[in-house]
């Protein structure tokens, strides 16, 4: 059981980081060009949407193994927070600092209100 | 380096950093503290160690490394969820963890890219 959700976590992991990476390539531009940074947004709105559906309608429909697979494995890589402040700093470094506000407000606003717009009812 | 090449690496890389959060996350979990702050700690930790590759610019592996592991340890999905939960039942404690992802991260990036620079 521990074994199969850490197995399942590390294949989530790996398709997820894939998928990011790929729709990257595929769509996007350079490190920091606006293309990348709107596949980021894109990427990160879409998998707190899926994130915030799992564990609404997941818990008695999925087995916690496979749950915890697309949710931290899959979802979790897919989506990143390392790329959003990475581009904070170096667009504010090139000084356009309204510009890299503007792109980690966005992303939470849109992420947190994604969620907050399907989620069920909460347990603290 | 080949496509194919890539792909494993990449693969691989995403693989370590999921199972690196998760890891954090059953540590917290086990040790009764909240999942939700073992997520701040992946995210610093992600911006930490791409803070690190961007300032040390290891050229074509900034990007293997940078995107394959720390963008994996690193998420998002998980911070919009737990903070919308937040919203809804202690709005303060929700001001308090997204607080700690966005003042950690770019801290932790910070230092990362004075670290990458004398590496």
């Amino acid at each position: 059981m521990r074994f199969q959700t850490t197995l399942l976590v590390a294949i989530g992991g790996a398709l997820g980081a894939l998928s990011r990476v790929g729709l990257s390539e595929l769509l996007g531009g350079e490190a920091i060009s606006s293309e990348t940074l709107w596949v980021t947004l894109a990427i990160n709105t879409v998998g707190a949407l899926l994130l915030a559906l799992l564990r609404r309608f997941g818990p008695g429909r999925l087995q916690p193994a496979i749950s915890a697979g697309i949710g931290y494995g899959f979802l979790g890589a897919f989506t990143t927070w390392s790329a959003v402040i990475g581009a904070t700093i170096v667009l504010g470094g090139g000084g356009m600092i309204w510009m890299g506000t503007l792109y980690l407000l966005g992303t939470l606003i849109l992420g947190v209100g994604i969620a907050w717009l399907v989620r069920g009812e909460v347990a603290s | 380096m080949s496509a194919a090449m890539t792909i494993l690496i990449v693969g691989a890389l995403g693989a370590v950093g999921a199972l690196i959060r998760y890891g954090i996350h059953e540590g917290f979990h086990r040790a009764k503290r909240s999942v939700r702050v073992a997520t701040v700690w992946s995210n610093a930790l992600g911006s930490l160690g791409l803070g690190i590759i961007v300032g040390a610019d290891w050229g074509p592996w900034s990007l293997i490394v940078g995107a394959g592991l720390f963008g994996a340890l690193s998420t998002l999905s998980t911070l919009a969820v737990d903070v919308a939960e937040l919203l809804t039942i202690d709005r303060r404690q929700a001001l308090r963890v997204v607080s700690g992802h966005v003042i950690g991260g770019l801290l932790a990036f910070g230092v990362g890219f004075a670290l990458g620079l004398v590496l």
